[in-house]
């Protein structure tokens, strides 16, 4: 009658599926190149690449109701920080993957009770297993599937700090211009979702890029 | 290639789940019935109109038969009777107030199928020369000397669908049977019109076919036993509010100014609950559920006054401490009173003698148990079992098994099975 299946069961193995795909048409594509070359397949560079970024999360979901008399659905602050970090490793060919934490501040509130005032910050560092594919040279999207580690920070009548588990996805595209061989700077925007406790947004972040080691 | 990744990426932000919904139906709306007086009935006119209708129209939708029961809850003086029809067939149940108009009864209300989302409004009227007159006058009835006609609609239509309920025979009634609702009255994630382990379903469910209910209780960081199923604040439970992990790390105040259930209730505390029971519902039997670790004198302080107040105002009602699991166990037997403690044991027989349990009750997948109820009613102890909610389980183990009652999210499915017994 309810139907409550999370979204991760479609999307993980969708994104399976797709990169078993790209990885064999991309093997395929090398092998049907000349195919009187046998073993002389050529490897190309792989490197591993690290982002680090910065700049403003949206919270997009809704907080409380306007039936519940509580006030919290108009004392939502929806706008705060958010930081990403991220290493890929780069293959030779175009699907990489990689780990993405980082830390995301959805949403604050404060709530007058008679005299007594308090607080609330709901922030998730997020543990993601991410696939990535450059789309043009400098575009490159990125979609991740994980854990959402959240943290309640209450302060009325006491001070609480209470954790709960998140399974989630993001998605992003960055645009990444070059500043040398190993550096590069950019933008990216990034849709943020903690899926179990349907915490969701949009951000957009000044991203830098370092190629810290490459073979 | 790309496109299967971009195409992959934008099925993940359409993918998205049906959110399904049952809400009651505006019914205020029939002038004929706004317009009716009142309808004082006396107890005795109310016991003569219950009881097993044939419906000869709208069979297709409630099924051949259903049982008729009046329930009552009470609002400051003001005391609301509701006539609830169960029905077998997908679970479902009609619920209606009543007034007069003339000589006629009129029964005003909605329909809800459990099975599925299916709601509408319903219309009722016992002509007089159809049974008004023989209810009200106490008469003897027998099989078709009420007739209760009307329609019903779908959603938010205006009802147009005729339906006839013709009465067959009384209710089954052999000795005391407890159908429990499970959570107070129901789990919220089957759509009721409010939620599970809250007042507001305290003094629904009886509407539901509930004669009892069993309702979780844990304790607040500062000690406080309130009404709440899981171990977390979640959104099965609970509206969002930014609290979020184990229950037990909040304070009563902090919950109560930041968390709202699914229908906007406050979290109850236990006493709030026990009051509600006492005072504002006709319920009988109350299974408190041990769903934490840790002293249950709190608990069982509240139970030795609320059954000194049901005393006192000349209620008929028991009280017990549900123990689920050793933990629970080991904390009740650590009360220096626990032997004059009446107390609901789920765990084996040895354990049921040790804590001088008044009730046995099994988990229903252990099955029907027929030799071990017989020993626990030997020993001037009863039995029920949990949760049965299949109708097929129900029908089984009211046919095979001897249990003294039956704890379900569809209390309305018990009440039809139990009372349409021959």
């Amino acid at each position: 009658m309810y139907n409550n299946k999370p979204l991760i069961n479609i999307i993980f193995p969708v994104l399976l599926f797709c990169s078993t795909k790209l990885a064999a048409q991309d093997t395929t594509a090398k092998s049907t190149k000349d195919s009187t070359e046998v073993n002389v397949q050529q490897k190309g560079k792989y490197a591993f690449v690290l982002y680090a970024g910065g700049g403003l999360f949206s919270y997009f979901s809704s907080v409380g109701s306007s039936s519940s008399g509580t006030g919290i659905n108009t004392a939502i602050v929806r706008y705060h920080p958010i930081g990403t970090f991220r290493i890929m490793w780069h293959p030779d060919h175009r699907l990489r993957i990689g780990l993405e934490s980082g830390y995301a501040n959805f949403y604050s509130y404060e709530l007058k009770n008679g005299n007594k005032t308090g607080t609330v910050n709901l922030a998730a560092i997020p543990v993601l297993f991410v696939w990535s594919m450059a789309i043009t040279k400098r575009l490159n999207v990125f979609a991740g599937v994980g854990s959402y580690f959240m943290t309640t920070r209450l302060n009325y009548d006491g001070k609480v700090a209470s954790h709960a588990l998140s399974l989630g996805f993001n998605a992003s595209v960055n645009y990444i211009q070059p500043v040398s061989s190993r550096f590069g700077i950019g933008a990216e925007l990034k849709w943020t979702e903690a899926s179990q406790t349907r915490d969701y947004g949009l951000s957009a972040q000044l991203m830098l890029e370092w190629k810290f080691l490459e073979w | 290639m790309r496109m299967i990744f971009i195409i992959a990426i934008l099925f993940l932000f359409s993918s998205c789940k049906k959110e399904y919904q049952a809400p009651v139906p505006d019914y205020n709306n029939w002038d004929a019935f706004t317009l009716a007086a009142p309808l004082t009935l006396s107890t005795q006119s109310r016991t003569t109109m219950e009881g097993i209708y044939k419906l000869t129209n709208g069979a297709d939708v409630f099924g051949d038969s259903v049982a008729v029961k009046w329930n009552y809850v009470i609002t400051g003086t003001d005391t609301t009777w509701h006539l609830s029809v169960f029905s077998g067939k997908d679970i479902a149940y009609l619920i209606c107030e009543g007034k007069r108009s003339g000589g006629d009864i009129l029964l005003n209300g909605y329909w809800r199928k459990m099975a599925g989302v299916e709601t509408g409004i319903v219309r009722l009227t016992v002509a007089a020369t159809q049974g008004a007159n023989l209810v009200t006058s106490n008469g003897s009835v027998v099989a078709g000397s009420i007739i209760i006609g009307g329609v019903f609609g779908n959603g938010q239509t205006v009802p147009a669908i005729p339906i006839v309920l013709v009465y067959n025979r009384k209710l089954y009634h052999k000795g005391p049977f407890q159908i429990l609702a499970h959570r107070s009255g129901g789990r919220t994630s089957d759509l009721l019109p409010a939620s599970e382990n809250s007042v507001a379903m305290i003094r629904k469910t009886a509407e539901f076919g509930s004669t009892g209910i069993e309702i979780d209780v844990r304790l607040t960081s500062d000690g406080i036993p309130i009404l709440y199923h899981d171990n977390t604040l979640n959104l099965r439970e609970t509206q969002k509010s930014g609290l979020i992990g184990p229950i037990e790390n909040y304070s009563y105040a902090q919950l109560s100014t930041f968390v709202r259930l699914i229908h906007g209730e406050k979290i109850p505390i236990l006493r709030e609950a026990l009051d509600a029971v006492v005072y504002q519902t006709g319920l009988q039997f109350v299974w408190m559920d041990t769903k934490y670790s840790g002293s249950l004198q709190v608990v069982r302080d509240l139970q030795k006054e609320y059954l000194q107040k049901a005393v006192a105002a000349g209620r008929t009602l028991n009280i017990v401490i549900g123990l689920p699991t050793t933990d629970a166990t080991d904390h009740f037997l650590a009360l220096p009173d626990f032997g004059a403690a009446p107390n609901l044991c789920e765990l084996s027989l040895a354990d049921v003698d040790k804590t001088n349990a008044e009730i046995w009750a099994p988990r229903f997948t252990l099955g029907t148990q027929n030799d071990e109820v017989a020993k626990v009613h030997a020993a001037g102890k009863q039995a029920f079992v949990w949760t049965l909610d299949v109708p097929e389980f129900v029908q089984q183990y009211l046919r095979d098994g001897h249990f003294d009652g039956i704890l379900s999210n569809y209390p309305s499915n018990i009440a039809f099975y139990y009372y349409v017994q021959q």
